[in-house]
């Protein structure tokens, strides 16, 4: 397999091919899809469909940044198909999940901003109660497993299971455009 | 079920946000073990199944997600992948595919009989890392049309080597089992008249199936693709898929071969320590 880096455009405002779409923006679309998923094969076959349509729909007016945008914008009708086809959800669902999951970047311009979610996640999780936090932090922070979360916050596994419910239901149902306050 | 939480330790917190000290109900605790088996599917970095959720429980889904994908170096793709999927994507500028569900619909039925055409087939390989959706490995096969009376074989004659697979006394008749052989992930099934083998990715985007053996099916945890014994899509499942590829099996030494892919495309992919059984002559059985 050839690793060789493809030129790069000199221009931002030159179209750039396919690969370099690719080089530049594979290791992005693959972190956004894997943070809407949660796993690695679900990101792999996205990131796969993405650029896989991407490869039939380039279109060689498009300079480097509204090639980019298009990405992104590709990607998110991707998880969109790909949620509503596995979770087989009606269309307002549909559309509830696509407001709370896939928020467009402030800049559509710019690479999705991660630190932004970084701070999003933590910021819903400064406004659980205590014992909720713990959890999704040993359950999803740590990658601890029921057993090792029970044994750490010493309650019974059942429990965790229900705390780890309840919590993410919570978590789920913040809005965290009205955390600033 | 006891109390979740032990009400001396309630913690004092100001969000607003009062943390939940009854007991659940039979239908949460039901609740609770189902999201929590999601939640460990994806902590083996295994692909969501298929089922229907609420709203509320495609949120919390979603925001699993979110928090999983804050671990450090959590979300860094597999190198391997990165390679595997820059390949693909050249190849695919050459010889575009539609990928898309609503593409594949349209345009399945539409596709000239009897004409054979290069598609890249997710044979699947022996290896977690790699068992991305028809990434694969890209074996080229000639097909024809989508007839039980042309069912496509996964590796043409003369490509291939026989590997063993199972005992001739493992199965009965009716039973199948599951091997991985080379890069091929694939299943054996005994006949009234012998063996059969098929492919056992998926059509649709190269998923593993699971053979479902009351209803005696293939089901592909993805979406839901269901294929009949003989590899033909089933009429349960919800889109029509491309029939399973076939592979060539014979009895030779008490044990049922398969004929595979000649090289391992991934390492680690498949059975390294079985010598391949010379390939000779027309005795092998067509599943």
């Amino acid at each position: 397999v050839d690793d060789a880096l493809p030129v790069e455009a000199e221009s931002p405002l030159d179209a750039p091919t396919l690969e370099m779409l690719y080089e530049r923006h594979v290791h992005a679309i693959y972190r956004f899809i894997y943070s809407k998923v949660g796993n690695r094969e679900e990101a792999e076959d996205l990131t796969s469909q993405v650029f896989l349509k991407a490869a039939r729909g380039i279109d060689s007016s498009r300079d480097a940044l509204s090639a980019q945008g298009w990405l992104f914008q590709v990607a998110r009708t991707t998880i969109a198909d790909h949620w509503r086809s596995i979770y087989q959800l009606r269309a307002n669902s549909l559309d509830d999940l696509l407001d709370a999951g896939l928020e467009l970047p402030a800049d559509e311009q710019t690479q999705i901003d991660t630190s932004a979610t970084d701070r999003r996640v933590q910021r819903i999780l400064a406004c659980l109660p205590a014992r909720y936090r713990d959890v999704l932090t040993y359950r999803f922070l740590l990658n601890y497993s029921i057993k090792e979360t029970a044994a750490a916050l010493s309650i019974s596994e059942a429990n965790v299971k229900v705390i780890q419910f309840r919590a993410l239901k919570k978590a789920s149902e913040i809005d965290p455009d009205n955390l600033d306050a | 079920m006891t109390s979740p939480n032990d009400k001396s330790q309630r913690p004092a917190d100001s969000s607003g946000i009062e943390e939940d000290l009854r007991p659940p109900s039979r239908d949460e605790a039901q609740a609770a073990s189902a999201l929590d088996e999601r939640i460990e599917r994806m902590r083996a970095e295994r692909r969501a199944k298929s089922a229907r959720l609420s709203s509320g429980e495609a949120r919390m889904q979603v925001m699993a997600a979110g928090l999983r994908a804050q671990r450090p170096d959590a979300d860094e793709p597999d190198p391997d992948f990165i390679t595997r999927l820059r390949q693909r994507v050249r190849d695919s500028e050459e010889a575009p595919e539609p990928v898309s569900l609503e593409e594949r619909r349209r345009s399945a039925p539409s596709r000239p009989k009897g004409v054979s055409r290069r598609v890249i087939l997710a044979g699947g390989l022996g290896v977690a890392a790699a068992a991305a959706a028809g990434v694969a490995v890209g074996v080229g096969v000639e097909r024809a049309a989508n007839t039980p009376q042309s069912w496509p074989a996964l590796v043409p004659a003369g490509r291939g080597v026989w590997l063993p697979v199972a005992e001739v006394d493992e199965l009965a008749v009716g039973q199948t089992l599951r091997f991985t052989a080379n890069s091929v992930v694939g299943f054996v099934r005994r006949t009234a008249d012998g063996y059969a083998a098929l492919s056992g990715a998926c059509t649709h985007m190269g998923c593993f199936l699971d053979w479902n053996a009351s209803a005696r099916t293939y089901d592909c945890p993805c979406h839901g693709g269901r294929f009949t014994e003989d590899g033909a899509s089933a009429p349960s499942s919800p889109v029509a898929y491309r029939p399973l590829p076939t592979l060539q099996t014979r009895v030779e030494d008490g044990k049922v071969w398969v004929y595979v892919p000649a090289t391992s495309v991934a390492p680690n992919g498949g059975s390294p320590t079985i010598t391949p059984y010379a390939s000779h002559g027309n005795e092998s059985r067509k599943a």
